[in-house]
């Protein structure tokens, strides 16, 4: 079946060829040719192409799973998203550094300190999450390279 | 061209093209085998969870065995789980705005797949795979996972379960 998958046309070989071999049939003869009429009215409407395409959908996340996580599309996500963190902590250590003066002017030091602080931890937090999540997204949206077909 | 056997093992790696060839070449093959055996009902739904099984079970697919075998075997016992679970009632797969010609040979069809669906389930199996999928006695034992003998004395039971049907017929 591997050069040809089994096809549907079908014949009435198979039943007289077991007609043949079969010893019951020989001794009590069935009506093969009405039977292999009665079994060629079962036609199937069924648009395979479309139920193909519909299934290939679903099947594409589980590919995806079996192919592993995509190291590649991974490592290449990452590269692209490195190169914008330095502007990105040097923008928020200079609003930071500029909230604390400011804040230091009408509260006392300690408060500021802890607020700003505080907002700076939450920052970094973020910003790992954010870099954490680049492998997950990149793995749900599954297979990068175009198809053929 | 490449196997079905290479090409499974390429599925196992996630690669796209490959699934996509397996399931040109057997989308008709297991979407009728599933059609005929179930009378039409649930076919998407099994068909999906044929495919979804075999990929996901594709790096276990043994080297050694044949890749057809293997997809019908999974097909067979999902069908044969549907067959415990589903009611009874087979489906009229007329069209009603058909015209009379064509409800006619709906008909005939619709009749032939209920006949098809009242042999017990281990016949239809044979029959559905020796004349349907033209599948030799010894591929069809492979897939049902019983002898040769087996294969041949359902056969005859079906074939003399339909020459009854027949026969009320005339």
């Amino acid at each position: 079946m591997n050069e040809h998958p089994p096809q549907d046309a079908p014949p009435a070989a198979p039943l007289a060829a077991h007609a043949a071999e079969c010893e019951a049939c020989q001794s009590a003869p069935l009506p093969i040719d009405r039977i292999a009429m009665l079994l060629d009215g079962a036609e199937v409407s069924l648009d395979t192409t479309v139920l193909s395409a519909r299934v290939m959908v679903r099947l594409r996340r589980e590919l995806t799973l079996a192919g592993g996580v995509p190291w590649r599309a991974v490592v290449s996500a990452l590269v692209r998203a490195l190169p914008a963190l330095p502007a990105v902590v040097a923008c928020d250590t200079y609003a930071l550094r500029t909230a604390y003066v400011l804040g230091k002017a009408i509260l006392p030091a300690p408060l500021v300190a802890y607020v700003v602080l505080s907002y700076g931890a939450l920052l970094l937090l973020f910003f790992g999450l954010t870099y954490a999540a680049v492998p997950v997204l990149v793995a749900r949206q599954g297979p990068t390279r175009t198809v053929a077909g | 061209m490449a196997t079905d056997e290479a090409l499974i093992g390429e599925v196992a790696h996630g690669d796209e093209p490959a699934l996509r060839e397996l399931l040109r070449r057997y989308e008709r093959p297991l979407s009728h085998f599933i059609y005929r055996y179930t009378a039409g009902r649930d076919v998407e739904d099994l068909y999906q969870e044929t495919w979804l099984r075999a990929v996901r079970a594709a790096a276990r697919f043994e080297p050694g065995k044949r890749f057809s075998t293997w997809l019908f075997q999974i097909a067979v016992n999902l069908c044969r789980d549907w067959r415990r679970r589903a009611p009874p009632e087979a489906s009229d797969a007329a069209d009603e705005t058909a015209g009379a010609d064509e409800v006619e040979r709906i008909d005939a069809g619709v009749d032939a797949l209920r006949l098809l669906a009242r042999l017990p389930a281990p016949q239809r199996e044979v029959l559905i795979l020796r004349y349907f999928q033209d599948l030799t006695e010894d591929e069809t034992a492979a897939i049902l996972e019983c002898p040769k003998g087996t294969v041949k004395s359902r056969m005859h039971q079906a074939l003399a379960r339909l020459a009854a049907s027949v026969r009320e017929e005339r």
